[in-house]
Order: C-alpha cells, then sequence, then structure tokens
C-alpha cells in the first residue's frame, strides 16, 4: 500500500470512520503481533497484547501526528503495552509461592527438542534479567531486526543510545547465558 | 577510528549492515587493537547465542485467527466504550466532532452565548426571583447534554410518582387525574426521546420501567377511582420504583464536568 493511501486510510480513522480503522488494523495486524510476540514469547499474551494496542490506537489517533510513520507509532503503543504485560507477569509470579511447573511456562512456539525447548527458556529468563530499556532494545533491534533509527524512534532515544544497551544488553546475556549452562 | 566510534559499529559489522569503507575501517582497526578485538569477540558470542527471529510467529496462527481478528478488536472497542460514562462518550464525541470542524465550533459557541445572553436578559425582565416550582409537562431543552435531560426526566418522574403515591390520604372517591394525566404523557414522550439517545444499560432499563407506570397513568381516565389509583400506585411500590429514581439521581444531579458516576451506583 502506497504512503499516499495509508495517509488517507489514518485521517479518515482519525474523522471517526470505522472502515478505515478496520483496514489499518488488517493491514498492521500481523506486524502488531509479531512484536508482541518477540516480548511476551506466548501465543495468547501476544493475541491479548496486540488487540489491546489497536484498541489504544482507535482512542489516541487523533493525537497521531501525520508527520510520523504510523507504524512506528503503533510499535511503541505495542511495545509499551507488552513490557506492561511483563510486569503484570512478573508480579504474578512473586504472588505465586509455588514454583511453577516448566512445561507450562512460556518458552517460544517452535518448542521442538528439549535442547530448543531449554535454550529458548534460558534465552526467555536472561532477557527478563536485563534492565527494561536494554531489554527493548535487544528484542527490537536484535530478536525483530529493526532499523537502529526506528528502534530509537520507538524507545523514543538517541541512537547512539540504542547502540549502546544493544551492546550492553548483548554481553550480559551472554554472560548470563554462560552463567545458565554452566550451572 | 577511534575506540567508542568502534564500539557502537560494531553490532553493525557483525550484521554486515555497515557500508563498505566502514567496515573496511573496521576491520583495519580490530587488525591492530587487542582491546578492541576481544569486545568484538564477546559481542559475536551474544549475537550467537541469542537467535535473531527467523520466522514470524503470526505464521503459526490459522487463517480464521486473522479473519476474527479485526471483530475481536472491535468487540474490545465496545467493552472499553460501555466502561465509559454516558457522559464521558458525549463530551468524547462532542470534542472529536469538533477538533476538525472549527468553524462549526465557533458559530455553535457563539450562538449558545447569544441564547445564554437572551434568557439572561428575558429573565431578569420579567421575574428575578422566581421561586415557580419546575414544570412537570414542561419539553426538555435539547440543548440540554443528555445527563441533564435523564436527571430532568428522573426528577420530574419522581415528584409525579410522589403526588400519585400520596393521593389516597388527601382524597376519598372519585379522583381528578387530568394534570397528572397531562404529566404523564409529556413524560413519556421525553422517555422516548431518552431511549434514542446513548445511555448506559441501567440507566436505560430504569427509564424502561417507568415509561411502562407512566402509559398507564396516562390512559387512565380523567376521573379516576381509587382502586385504579391504587393500581398504579401498587406498580411504583412491586418495582421499588421511587428508591430506583432516587439512586439514579444521585448520578445525574452532578454536572456533566463529572461525568462517571453511574456506573458506580447500583440501582438495585
Amino acid at each position: 500500500m502506497s504512503a499516499d493511501r495509508e495517509r488517507q486510510l489514518i485521517i479518515r480513522a482519525q474523522e471517526g470512520s470505522h472502515e478505515a480503522f478496520r483496514t489499518l488494523v488488517e493491514m498492521y495486524m500481523k506486524p502488531a503481533y509479531d512484536l508482541a510476540f518477540s516480548f511476551v514469547n506466548d501465543h495468547d499474551d501476544a493475541e491479548d497484547v496486540a488487540q489491546d494496542s489497536f484498541v489504544k490506537v482507535f482512542h489516541f489517533i487523533k493525537s497521531f501526528r501525520l508527520e510520523a510513520e504510523f507504524s512506528t507509532w503503533l510499535y511503541r503503543i505495542v511495545t509499551n503495552a507488552s513490557l506492561d504485560r511483563l510486569k503484570q507477569r512478573k508480579r504474578k509470579r512473586q504472588r505465586q509461592v509455588q514454583l511453577e511447573d516448566p512445561e507450562t511456562l512460556a518458552v517460544g512456539d517452535n518448542p521442538g527438542s528439549l535442547e530448543n525447548l531449554d535454550m529458548s527458556m534460558h534465552i526467555e529468563r536472561a532477557l527478563h534479567e536485563l534492565p527494561t530499556l536494554q531489554r527493548a532494545v535487544v528484542i527490537l533491534r536484535h530478536i525483530d531486526g529493526l532499523p537502529t533509527r526506528t528502534v530509537s524512534e520507538i524507545l523514543k532515544c538517541s541512537e547512539g543510545t540504542v547502540k549502546t544497551h544493544l551492546h550492553r544488553g548483548l554481553k550480559k546475556m551472554r554472560s548470563l547465558l554462560q552463567h545458565i549452562r554452566e550451572a | 577510528m577511534r575506540h567508542r566510534e568502534v564500539k557502537a559499529q560494531l553490532y553493525g559489522y557483525i550484521r554486515s549492515e555497515l557500508d563498505d569503507a566502514t567496515s573496511r575501517q573496521i576491520q583495519e582497526h580490530l587488525a591492530r587493537c587487542n582491546r578492541c578485538f576481544t569486545e568484538y569477540q564477546i559481542l559475536k558470542e551474544g549475537f550467537r547465542m541469542v537467535p535473531s527471529r527467523r520466522e514470524r510467529p503470526s505464521e503459526k496462527r490459522p487463517e480464521g485467527f486473522w479473519h476474527n481478528f479485526p471483530l475481536d478488536v472491535e468487540q474490545r472497542l465496545q467493552v472499553s466504550r460501555k466502561r465509559k460514562s454516558s457522559g464521558h462518550r458525549f463530551w468524547d464525541e462532542a470534542e472529536w466532532f469538533f477538533l476538525f470542524r472549527r468553524p462549526y465550533a465557533i458559530a455553535l459557541s457563539t450562538s449558545a452565548a447569544l441564547v445564554v445572553l437572551a434568557a439572561a436578559l428575558w429573565f431578569g425582565r420579567v421575574s428575578p426571583t422566581s421561586t415557580e416550582p419546575p414544570s412537570l409537562t414542561s419539553v426538555p431543552t435539547e440543548a440540554l447534554s443528555v445527563d441533564a435531560q435523564v436527571g430532568d426526566y428522573l426528577r420530574r418522574s419522581k415528584i409525579l410518582l410522589v403526588g400519585i403515591t400520596n393521593l389516597s390520604s388527601l382524597e376519598g372517591g372519585a379522583v381528578d387525574l387530568s394534570v397528572e394525566r397531562e404529566a404523564a404523557r409529556g413524560l413519556v414522550r421525553q422517555a422516548r426521546y431518552l431511549d434514542r439517545q446513548s445511555l448506559d444499560e441501567r440507566s436505560r432499563q430504569l427509564i424502561k420501567a417507568l415509561e411502562r407506570i407512566l402509559i398507564e397513568l396516562a390512559n387512565m381516565k380523567q376521573q379516576a377511582d381509587l382502586p385504579d389509583v391504587e393500581i398504579i400506585r401498587s406498580g411504583i411500590h412491586q418495582e421499588n420504583m421511587l428508591f430506583k429514581i432516587r439512586m439514579a439521581e444521585l448520578a445525574y444531579e452532578n454536572p456533566p464536568s463529572q461525568p462517571g458516576k453511574l456506573k458506580n451506583v447500583t440501582h438495585q
């Protein structure tokens, strides 16, 4: 779809057109879902986060300024919603005194062998050890492969900050994963 | 190239995202700088250990899931709208409408200001200290917000029902219900108007229940016997109508600048 057509859709959605909003949902539902999944690593949560993000888009679309990229704006909403979901999940886990059954943990969509399952769990755990901004940078830039500039716009920080956090984040992930393996 | 610059570019270098000239500069730097080379090796290992996404999780979901996705979003939107009070909706929609229609906003606010000014001049001239009770039969003004109209409707209905409830102690034999019938007809018209407005479900149910009683009252004979009035009164008591109205009034007695109270008030 051309940028002009997308712009027209956004303007119509801002004016209250449900049809235009629906078209925007259809255009971006898969990328939004994929991004949410990168954070929450669970299909049900990704669905929840992506749908809630579109509800937020609907309510706040009139505040969207057309000089920015709609996708970047949407990804920022999805990223914030995903980080909120992770915080909720963390609080919930903290409230549960008993240990969770490892099989019920979200471990990615491709368990395959036991080794893959373990590795996926380790990566998720290591990601959770990173500070929020570092984690977001690693997910957006490294795991999702978004350009540095887009990541800096989503997270509202400079490109230099993205590079620094990515460097530190990957180094920390490496040492955490080594530590988990040795343990 | 300085160490800090090299460090900032290492990730792009590992990912082969840099242009040829920058890549060559980094390669040369790494060949002669042990510190940066060690940093490069650590980062490369981290890069290898944390895999990038090779396939899209969305591809794992069936086609039906994506077909229903926009519908699910629409359902969530409806739920989120219901959570908002009717007052909120009214102001949201008004704000939404006027945001892109500035000339309309200016025209409407000017008209409203003129109407207020004319009303102030008129009342100031005719009866500046009027203490007349509110009329039961006056038609609601369209200029009021939906919340204010519901509040007005409930207040006038309550006055009418209280009058009907107390009728037996004041009168004996046949009673003249001409004023009450006229008031009930006006209120039925108002209820039908409100039914077309955007209301929360509980207010709508209350207005419907009230409307049934008011229709009975409006259809009564002008000179009714007390047993006929008793039917209306028992309807009021059975529905616990006066209590419900008082509870609903609590939500509507505040001006629309404080909307959203209704959802916290139980109508029983």
